[in-house]
């Protein structure tokens, strides 16, 4: 990867999921898209897809996947572990340090509209995160 | 003179260029999936740059001794300040579409927003303070509205450096010119060039 020849980031790039969110039935690897291959771009030739997660955590063309005993520090942690956690859910209601996270724009659509818990998947995934701070684990 | 205003027809030719690049790309498709972000963005970067070729001009007037560019120092403010208001235009009616509610939201969430406005309000200022009308109406205390310009430019700088995800290189780079430009202005540097103009 070209991109991963400059300095400023601490490469390669790391994602990490719990075992019961890897488990999940929405949770992908992917390597088509609209009944194609998988084009480079968009991660080829393996990609994981977090649907109620946010974008970075569905890491593209991955080369390697370990089962650790400890939970890994993500590529983004390590970057800026005020901004970014491990969880990385989509979630409304927790913004950004620096910007909110309540409203969106899906591609295709001219307005804005509230971006939903978990991405619109809480029915399906809320149960994962019963009992914990979303605002600690974000 | 001349050569005065081949620099001015040089200078508006290349404050347009961007607005013609995105209109181009624009009614090619060829903006980002997210054309409104990439609007937002290329809007607000020209007219950072446009507003440190601004403050380009006076130190390097003292530092040549060559008088032909001054005019241009107006010329690229005018047009930094157009490039703010259609960055500023873009985040409020395409972005945020006039909705005041979740633009408050957005202001008190996304403090770099303030910031940025509290720039382009100087810029507008500015700009409706322009003319000569205004000039004589405000006599003495023009130039000293006008050196608002520099708090501007340090608005401008924070707030880009404010809003990048964590790689600071690109915002760093031009809050540096914007130091350098600064230092240019201060009393001893600018006695020094003109001492080795005239060495």
């Amino acid at each position: 990867m070209p991109g991963q020849k400059e300095k400023w980031y601490d490469w390669p790039y790391i994602e990490g999921l719990r075992l019961d969110e890897a488990m999940h039935e929405l949770t992908l690897l992917a390597t088509g898209l609209y009944g194609k291959e998988l084009p480079n771009q968009n991660g080829a030739p393996v990609r994981l897809i977090v649907p109620w997660k946010y974008g970075f955590k569905s890491s593209k063309s991955i080369v390697k996947i370990e089962l650790t005993r400890q939970m890994p520090q993500s590529f983004w942690m390590k970057a800026n572990s005020k901004e970014y956690g491990f969880y990385a859910n989509v979630n409304p209601e927790v913004p950004h340090p620096r910007w909110s996270q309540s409203t969106e724009r899906r591609i295709g659509e001219f307005r804005r509209r509230k971006t939903l818990m978990f991405n619109g998947y809480e029915e399906e995934v809320g149960h994962l995160y019963s009992g914990m701070n979303l605002r600690k684990f974000f | 003179m001349k050569l005065t205003r081949l620099f001015k027809y040089l200078a508006h030719a290349g404050s347009l260029f961007s607005l013609a690049w995105l209109l181009f790309d624009f009614s090619t498709q060829n903006l980002s999936v997210n054309p409104i972000q990439d609007l937002t963005l290329r809007t607000g970067k020209t007219a950072l740059i446009l507003l440190l070729l601004s403050l380009t001009i006076t130190p390097l007037t003292t530092a040549t001794g060559i008088r032909t560019l001054i005019p241009l120092r107006k010329i690229f403010g005018l047009y930094s300040a157009f490039y703010a208001t259609l960055h500023f235009g873009i985040f409020v009616g395409l972005d945020y579409f006039f909705d005041w509610k979740l633009i408050s939201e957005a202001i008190i969430e996304k403090p770099y927003v303030l910031v940025g406005f509290s720039g382009f309000i100087i810029l507008a200022i500015l700009a409706v303070t322009s003319t000569n009308g205004w000039k004589r109406r405000l006599k003495k205390r023009w130039k000293a509205v006008h050196k608002m310009v520099y708090a501007a430019g340090i608005l401008v700088v924070f707030h880009y450096l404010w809003v990048v995800k964590s790689d600071i290189r690109e915002p760093l780079v031009y809050g540096v010119i914007l130091g350098v430009l600064l230092l240019m202005r201060l009393p001893v540097v600018q006695s020094y060039l003109v001492k080795v103009r005239n060495a």
